[in-house]
């Protein structure tokens, strides 16, 4: 290895471990769940139990919200991999149906303050 | 009418369809995430850069890209788009590699600069044309790290063929 091959790899490592450090710190509590589906979006509130049933590119999608919750039931896509994800839970937590085009996003506040119990420095 | 083909063509010939066949070999693996794949025919791609230079290596990047594509079926697909941008993503950055002075990047540092070029176009233009929810930067660290990993892999296999190569040209 050339002395730019290294130096290339210690950016690269560099790099790697900033992009975790950005994209892979926790999450807040869930308030709320944005459905957005043949370019409509609806914000529903997690605290009432119900099921959503919205219509894709391929059909439908059926999105239950339980206990605070938010997971696909249904989907009319092959693979599946939509409801596979399972239950979101914190803020930030997404699935997507990507043949049918519908997208399941938890959201709610996501300040430090609701991020982390207690902050030390 | 018959086209008149200069040696240069014939090289070009060769070294893509050495990157197609193992580009469509390739895709028949099971990968575990959408978007990681090994990307072995890169290291044609390396070694092309390094044995023939950037122009040669560019016309062999591309011809893979659109024949693999052809040959696989994905041509105009959004795969085909995400392969594409990765390719001239990785190029460009290629490009710019081969002008730094000195003695320059070896096997390993070219193959970790296009594999990560590779995966940053890609995420640029799948986060821009089809899945435009900041969410998809959760898969961004994993990503890179798999093409960290395997643009490794690719430079060590690139070093190794380059040692037993005896055509170096000029």
């Amino acid at each position: 290895m050339t002395h730019a091959d290294k130096a290339a790899l210690g950016a690269s490592l560099l790099m790697l471990v900033i992009l975790y450090a950005a994209c892979w710190s926790g999450s807040g509590p869930a308030d709320e769940v944005t459905i957005t589906a043949g370019g409509k979006t609806q914000v529903l509130l997690l605290n009432h139990d119900r099921r959503v049933i919205v219509n894709g590119l391929l059909g439908k999608s059926i999105i239950e919200i339980h206990h605070g919750r938010a997971r696909f039931v249904a989907s009319s896509c092959n693979g599946k991999i939509c409801i596979h994800a399972g239950w979101l839970a914190r803020t930030g937590d997404t699935a997507a149906c990507v043949p049918n085009g519908v997208i399941v996003s938890i959201s709610g506040d996501d300040s430090p303050a609701t991020r982390y119990d207690a902050i030390n420095f | 009418m018959r086209i008149q083909t200069t040696r240069e063509d014939h090289r070009i010939a060769w070294l893509a369809a050495l990157a197609i066949t193992i580009h469509i070999a390739e895709s028949a693996l099971p990968s575990p995430l959408p978007g990681i794949k090994p990307g072995f025919a890169n290291v044609i791609t390396v070694i092309t850069l390094l044995t023939f230079g950037w122009r040669t290596a560019v016309w062999v990047n591309l011809l893979r890209v659109l024949a693999g594509s052809l040959l696989i079926g994905s041509f105009l697909t959004p795969t085909f788009m995400l392969s594409l941008s990765g390719a001239l993503a990785s190029l460009c950055v290629l490009g710019l590699a081969t002008r730094l002075r000195g003695h320059g990047f070896g096997p390993m540092g070219y193959s970790l600069l296009a594999a990560q070029a590779h995966m940053a176009g890609q995420f640029a233009v799948a986060y821009g044309l089809f899945i435009p929810n900041a969410v998809l930067f959760n898969l961004l660290p994993p990503l890179m790290t798999a093409a960290l990993l395997f643009g490794l892999v690719s430079g060590t296999i690139a070093g190794a063929m380059l040692q037993s190569m005896t055509y170096r040209p000029a």
